[in-house]
């Protein structure tokens, strides 16, 4: 993942090992590059923040100066954005690149969801001006799902989400429907990439686990067995709902018997817009 | 469980079909075992009247419709007893269509005949395979003596059958004359990797004027081929009448299952059951290994097919 000044994203979680591969990487390439790391918290004590980088291979210690954890102690989004100006500015004439800014926006729910769009907005703006760049944290226990959708269309490169690029698979976390989204072909070759992120799905979601079909142009018996044993190991009342499946995979599934697997749901052309 | 029992039954007239079929069917129902009976319409219409009551409480179906190839066809029973897995006893009454079918389908319903004895070895399955003298040609009843290993005329008791022939080689017979040559309008193309092997498929069957959904399935089964065979390959494609048709052929390969990709796939994944997937997609797959490698054939439908 390389990010750019002015790019702007998300990232969705239920537990704190899932910023891990999003933010590491964020933090690290900002730290051996040429910018300047902000880490602000809001409910999470900020010693825990440190602790977590510290987990991930990055001592706050040694970047003193360069990389800061803290919060920022209010949850007005005019305050919130003309701090982040002025510590982006500040970076600037230290002779950073930019300003790497991740911060957690729970606040957002105590505040309501103006003042969300009123800040992301402003953050943006603040990011187009080229001096810095940022990922949001939202935690899904805490955030409604409809909100979660608004705040990726907010969010540009929403590729945070990206979960394996394969030269020929992609496979995307997405929030509404909660599941995955997969692009391309899918053989033996991509099935173990599959599985875990069917997998690491199956545990972050609570109920149904959607996959998005549209875009997929082949899959094989074996990648179809991996979608029927991850519906069929779900507890009772879950299901994996296959969305969009081109007509042909149907014609597949319905052969082998599988669309009557226990757990898997099999929805062809739009059925997913008309949930 | 009780042991598989595969008999034929030689019938003349109406009258010989049902002192062979109304007892047969009315023993498995007084026994509590399930009762399929795929047969012509007219004999379900037959069997329907002399069975009354008793009518309702059998699995049926036409049998033109139950299987419509014969790898469909031998899916079908096994997935008949899978869902009556309870069962020690299933009882199948099974006549195929055999009036109108080409030479090639004719051997290839006597294959799955004699294939039936091994691929459903491990089931309880009772299965009588009624055979019409007045209709079918005197070469298919001799052969329906050569795939059952006994014969009931009452469908209660057997005789054994004096040529019954071991399943290995009845098929070995059946798949003796080689594949025909290519013919010269043909494609071909050596290909190292297996996304190439669907694509080149997928791509040749669009250029002929398959459906995208068609050219799909057709890729999926050349897929499934080629990850049973190995890469390098070559592949070749062209048309014959009614029907695309596609060759994958590894040097140095052979296969000596005449039956694999019969068995519809389980719980466990088997290396064979892509080849059962090509199998339920095509119309015709045929394997044959010589001295030098091994050649899949697929057949599909062709592009004027007319669907209604």
């Amino acid at each position: 993942m390389r990010m750019a000044p002015g790019e702007h994203r998300s990232v969705a979680f239920s537990d704190e090992a899932e910023l891990e591969p999003v933010l590491a990487p964020f933090v690290h390439e900002g730290l051996a590059g040429r910018d300047k790391v902000l880490y602000v918290t809001d409910v999470t004590h900020p010693a825990v923040a440190t602790g977590l980088l510290r987990g991930w291979g990055i001592d706050p210690d040694a970047y003193a100066g360069r990389l800061e954890v803290r919060t920022l102690g209010t949850s007005d989004p005019d305050v919130m954005v003309a701090q982040l100006t002025e510590a982006a500015h500040r970076a600037r004439a230290e002779g950073y690149r930019a300003l790497r800014f991740t911060g957690e926006m729970s606040w957002a729910v105590r505040e309501g969801t103006d003042s969300l769009t009123a800040f992301e907005t402003k953050v943006q703006a603040l990011f187009d001006s080229g001096v810095a760049m940022g990922i949001c944290q939202y935690d899904r226990r805490v955030f409604p799902p409809v909100t979660l959708s608004e705040l990726q269309r907010l969010h540009r490169g929403t590729d945070v989400d990206l979960e394996f690029d394969g030269a020929l698979l992609r496979i995307r976390r997405s929030v509404d429907p909660p599941g995955l989204e997969l692009d391309g072909e899918i053989d033996a070759n991509a099935v173990d990439e599959l599985t875990r992120a069917l997998t690491s799905a199956v545990r972050r979601e609570r109920g149904d686990v959607h996959v998005d079909m549209g875009r997929i142009s082949f899959i094989d018996l074996s990648g179809l067995r991996a979608l029927v044993d991850t519906a069929t190991s779900l507890k009772e009342g879950r299901s994996l709902v296959l969305d969009r499946v081109p007509e042909h995979v149907a014609q597949l599934i319905g052969l082998i018997g599988w669309d009557k697997a226990p757990g898997l749901r099999v929805r062809g052309g739009d059925a997913r817009w008309s949930r | 469980m009780e042991q598989m029992i595969h008999q034929a039954s030689l019938y003349g007239s109406d009258q010989e079909f049902l002192e062979m079929a109304v007892p047969f069917v009315r023993d498995g129902l007084a026994n509590g075992e399930p009762v399929l009976v795929t047969t012509t319409s007219g004999n379900l219409e037959l069997l329907g009247e002399a069975l009354g009551e008793d009518a309702s409480r059998v699995d049926h179906a036409e049998t033109a419709y139950y299987g419509r190839r014969t790898a469909q066809r031998a899916t079908a029973f096994t997935r008949y007893w899978r869902r009556n897995s309870g069962h020690r006893r299933v009882r199948i009454l099974a006549e195929p269509v055999w009036q109108g079918k080409s030479a090639r389908d004719v051997l290839a319903w006597k294959r799955m005949e004699s294939g039936l004895n091994v691929l459903l070895d491990d089931t309880g399955i009772w299965m009588i395979c009624p055979y019409d003298t007045r209709s079918v040609g005197a070469g298919i009843a001799e052969d329906a003596l050569r795939t059952h290993p006994s014969v009931s005329a009452d469908g209660r008791t057997a005789q054994p059958s004096a040529t019954y022939a071991d399943p290995h080689d009845f098929i070995g017979r059946c798949d003796a004359a080689p594949l025909a040559a290519p013919p010269a309008g043909s494609v071909s193309a050596p290909l190292d990797e297996i996304n190439d092997v669907r694509r080149f498929v997928a791509e040749e069957a669009r250029r002929r004027g398959l459906a995208e959904e068609s050219a799909s399935l057709l890729a999926v089964a050349a897929h499934e081929a080629a990850r049973y065979l190995g890469t390098p390959l070559t592949a070749g494609i062209w048309e014959s009448f009614g029907a695309v048709v596609c060759d994958l052929r590894r040097p140095g390969k052979a296969i000596s299952d005449p039956l694999v990709g019969f068995r519809p796939p389980g719980p466990i994944e088997r290396a064979e059951d892509g080849l059962w997937l090509a199998r339920q997609v095509c119309d015709h797959v045929d394997v044959r290994s010589d001295a030098t490698g091994c050649t899949i054939r697929l057949q599909a439908a062709g592009p004027r097919l007319q669907t209604g």
